[in-house]
């Protein structure tokens, strides 16, 4: 308690003059009356309630006094300590991700979570500044040092809850950057602690705060399918469903399977506490596109128990090998589910029309300029011309194949294990005998280098033909011998095949936030993008990909290209999902640790909250009372009067 | 003539009275009244023993011869009725509400426009007396000032009223009034008694019951009417506020705040002693009439001639 402005208070001297200008008014006008009489036993009877009629008497005055002194102490600016999070500037982390949707405090944590920054805001004193970062899957500033309250009120009612997961490192970076602005900067926390691993961050310079949000008993309740993949399967398309339950009590509930809007299974579900559960339900229709995943049980988080997957129906590709027998490629070839393999000799072959994917074979030499499909090439032959070689670029990328000078033993050295073609390779125990040596054309990327920088095998995309190619033949390797190596063919053709099966070259599911990239066909001039609520944007793009960005929403999302003839294949779908077992485990944290250094939770510091509207308001009332009795001429029931006799 | 005072309309009206109870005296002989007294009149009133020194003449003859006993005929005493009018004319008596309430910077209710007290207690008092001129009646009228008694009488006939409102225009009200010791007074040098009207505030320090009691045991037949002003019966006609009121008569001064509550405390008051003289009033037989200036006068008067008969 204490006051701004003490000064103020010297003010109360005004009650000097109410008082004389009240004994002023006191003075009593005289007045004539026909006989005393009457009156004098009035003043007598009065004697005995004399306390009370003095006070009754001054009541107006008493009420002015009271007044003033109201007055006078909102101008002095009173002020209450409060307890307040921080002191001077404030950076507050909201955490926005999905498990804030957690519904164990009403109405959710994120509403909970807003409260107590509600409070902070609320608790300011003068000088302290506020900036406000509202962390997701990416972090957004939502107020920069403010020190107005309604502004920070107005930017914190702005901010929602996304459904993607927490990257609370970028926001503490982000935090950590505006706090080196200011000396006394403190960091505020206003999370569930489900933010993943922060100890590898760099000290923040600034006190960290940690205000945990979240319920206490039963609050970990929360079921969640954690990983949903549709495969094509001998009897048709498989969904394999992934559930966890998070819980520390057992949980029940429904799975239910849907495939393109229509229910297909459902199965009983019972979980024990932190139980994880794989449901695989198959012999789905082939001609399946979006296979939807559910389970209905009673738990907090409603956001991760449903789930989107994608199925390609593609109609199987034609392969053509032209080749004089290879058993290798055969055999890889023919486990592949969507390829239909034609073989060919070399010297029969004169037209690859009607074909997705052509194959050279080791040392086949003919390569017809007329060819417009993507290839496969193992072990160029030094004559091999590569398709349509009109142009510098064509030249050069001649040049690349026309190299004769060979490789022997090649070590394998980098790998692009990054790159989708290479995921589940294994290639560090191949051992090769020869192989060609090669430029790396500069539309290609390398997935495969020697030790020497030499590319061992690569892949690009030409004008729009995909070319792969092992600069070995699989004869001089041990690569058809590795487990490595029908994954590898599976990606590559797959790779290969995209351009007829479009998307299967993107990541199975995206996060929500994550972007959207798609690439673009060549002669496309508008591309539309439909959300999972049906809604339609039009995406802008440049280059070779349009990106929308905008996948907060869980579920399918629809992209259709057009061309000057309208439109251009069939849309290609993305699906977005919450596959995060951080934030799919809701459980509060209690403690959260930065950077090896524990973030407090309390906080010693206290905050001057001004009153002076209350007084005011309280002010405002006694002068209406005031004013009311002086008009109702002091009318006040008098305590003790007795009914006049009758 | 104050004009004020007795304007055309109060002329007219005492007219009027005189002429409506002139009316209904019409089969009677004009100055006549009957008296208590027995005389030498007309009309037989009773018979008694003879006693030595009595008239002869007074003899009843015819009832000597048939009883052989001496019975003198009495006969009633016919003489004229003499109206006292007794005004109070102390200043509490020139008191109004009005004044008061102007003097305290108010407008005062509209039920205070009526001319004060005093003015009313003169037009009851020359109405009672221009009746009495009228019925030929002997009219003494009296106004106390303090303890003394300003007489004007006997007067007999119509001629003597512009008389008498002469003596009642140039009236003051002034000195304190002991009504009481006025009254005893006004005794002292009146051997005629009869018909007595009191008009007066009551409003005596020292009391007035004690004066209405000598009148009433000296013979006189006594109505009072007891004249106040509205603010009298209710300040809150009047007066608002933090006041020091000041006596009129005695000039004391007493603080008071008016406010429900002490006006509250003075009605009952002013009841207890209202009440108080309408019971003494009642219980002497005294006609007892509580006047407010706001009742109009002629009411008042039409309500006395009721009561003597003279109306229907």
């Amino acid at each position: 308690m204490g006051a701004l402005n003490p000064l103020a208070l010297l003010l109360l001297a005004l009650a000097i003059p109410i008082i004389v200008l009240y004994m002023l008014r006191l003075r009593r006008r005289e007045v004539v009356v026909s006989s005393r009489m009457l009156w004098t036993r009035i003043l007598q009877d009065k004697q005995a309630n004399a306390p009370w009629q003095r006070l009754q008497r001054n009541l107006l005055l008493v009420l002015q006094l009271i007044l003033l002194a109201l007055l006078v102490f909102a101008l002095a600016r009173p002020f209450v300590e409060v307890a307040t999070a921080a002191r001077g500037n404030i950076i507050v982390l909201l955490d926005s991700s999905a498990s804030m949707q957690a519904t164990d405090v009403p109405p959710n944590r994120f509403a909970a979570a807003k409260q107590q920054i509600s409070d902070i805001i609320d608790s300011m004193g003068a000088g302290d500044r506020i900036t406000l970062i509202s962390v997701a899957s990416s972090s957004r500033v939502l107020a920069n040092a403010a020190e107005d309250k309604a502004a920070l009120h107005a930017a914190l009612s702005n901010a929602t809850v996304s459904n993607g997961s927490t990257n609370m490192a970028d926001g503490l970076r982000l935090a950590a950057s505006v706090a080196r602005q200011a000396q006394d900067s403190t960091v505020v926390i206003v999370s569930d602690g489900a933010v993943g691993d922060l100890s590898k961050l760099p000290p923040v310079q600034a006190t960290v705060r940690y205000i945990p949000v979240g319920g206490s008993n039963g609050s970990d309740n929360n079921q969640a399918i954690t990983a949903l993949a549709v495969r094509d399967g001998p009897n048709g398309p498989e969904a394999l469903v992934s559930i966890a339950n998070f819980a520390s009590i057992n949980a029940s509930g429904i799975l239910t399977v849907s495939v393109d809007g229509q229910l297909w299974a459902s199965k009983q579900l019972q979980l024990a506490p932190g139980q994880r559960s794989s449901v695989t339900v198959d012999q789905l229709p082939r001609t399946a596109q979006i296979v939807t995943a559910r389970i209905v049980t009673k738990d907090n988080l409603a956001a991760d128990d449903i789930a989107y997957a994608l199925h390609t129906n593609a109609k199987p590709s034609k392969a053509l090998l032209i080749s004089d027998g290879n058993l290798f490629i055969e055999k890889s070839m023919s486990l592949l589910p969507n390829i239909q393999l034609d073989k060919v000799k070399p010297a029969d072959f004169h037209s690859a029309d009607g074909y997705d994917l052509v194959i050279y074979d080791s040392g086949v030499p003919v390569f017809p300029a007329n060819i417009n499909t993507s290839l496969l090439i193992f072990n160029p032959a030094p004559s091999i011309t590569p398709p349509n070689p009109n142009g510098e670029a064509e030249a050069k990328a001649a040049a690349a194949f026309n190299v004769k000078s060979r490789l022997d033993f090649p070590q394998v050295g980098a790998v692009q294990v990054n790159d989708p073609i290479m995921r589940y390779v294994d290639l560090s125990t191949v051992q090769i005998s020869t192989a060609r040596k090669m430029l790396l054309p500069d539309w290609a990327k390398p997935l495969v280098l020697d030790r020497d920088g030499n590319p061992l095998i690569f892949a690009g995309n030409l004008e729009g033909r995909r070319i792969g190619v092992f600069t070995f033949d699989l004869h001089n390797s041990t690569l058809p011998l590795l487990v490595a190596y029908p994954v590898l063919v599976s990606n590559l053709v797959g790779y290969l095949t995209a351009s007829q099966n479009a998307g299967a070259d993107l990541p199975p599911s995206l996060n929500p936030g994550e972007p959207i990239s798609v690439p673009l066909q060549p002669d496309a001039n508008r591309v539309t993008l439909t959300r999972p609520d049906g809604s339609s944007v039009d995406l802008p793009f440049g280059g070779s990909q349009a990106v929308y960005a905008d996948t907060d929403a869980s579920g399918v999302y629809s992209v259709q290209q057009f061309g000057s003839n309208g439109a251009l294949g069939q849309p290609t779908l993305y699906s977005v999902n919450l596959f995060d077992e951080q934030e799919s485990n809701i459980k509060p944290q209690p403690t959260l640790s930065i950077a090896g250094q524990p973030a407090s939770a309390a906080s010693g510091a206290t905050s001057e909250r001004e009153f002076w509207p209350l007084i005011i308001t309280v002010a405002l009332l006694l002068a209406i009372v005031e004013w009311w009795i002086y008009f109702r001429g002091r009318r006040l029931p008098r305590l003790g009067r007795s009914t006049p006799a009758a | 003539m104050d004009h004020t005072l007795w304007d055309e309309a109060f002329l007219h009206k005492i007219e009027q009275l005189s002429l409506v109870s002139k009316r209904r005296r019409m089969g009677r002989l004009a100055g006549e009244r009957r008296s208590p007294k027995r005389g030498s009149s007309v009309e037989f009133a009773d018979y008694r023993n003879y006693t030595a020194g009595d008239d002869l003449r007074q003899l009843d003859w015819n009832i000597y011869a048939r009883l052989e006993k001496l019975f003198v005929k009495l006969f009633e005493e016919e003489e004229d009725l003499t109206v006292h009018v007794l005004l109070d004319a102390s200043r509490s008596m020139d008191w109004d509400g009005l004044t008061a309430a102007q003097a305290i910077g108010g407008s005062g209710a509209p039920v205070l426009h009526t001319g004060g007290k005093f003015r009313y207690a003169r037009r009851v008092a020359a109405a009672f007396g221009y009746i009495a001129l009228s019925s030929l009646d002997r009219v003494w009228l009296g106004a106390m000032h303090g303890n003394a008694v300003h007489r004007l009488g006997p007067l007999r006939g119509r001629n003597h009223a512009l008389g008498m409102l002469h003596f009642l225009e140039k009236l003051r009200a002034e000195g304190d009034t002991d009504l009481s010791a006025a009254l005893r007074s006004y005794l002292v040098r009146q051997r005629q008694p009869g018909l007595c009207y009191v008009i007066s505030d009551m409003l005596s320090p020292g009391g007035s019951l004690d004066g209405l009691r000598a009148l009433q045991s000296a013979g006189y037949e006594v109505n009072l009417i007891h004249v106040l002003d509205p603010a009298e019966v209710n300040p809150l006609l009047a007066l608002s506020g933090d006041l020091r009121l000041r006596d009129v008569e005695t000039g004391e001064e007493e603080e008071v705040s008016i406010d429900p509550s002490t006006v509250g405390i003075y009605e009952e008051k002013y009841k207890v002693w209202q009440q108080a003289i309408a019971s003494f009033c009642l219980q002497r037989s005294i006609p007892y009439i509580l006047a407010t200036t706001d009742l109009p006068f002629e009411d008042l008067i039409l309500h006395y001639l009721r009561r003597r008969g003279m109306l229907a």
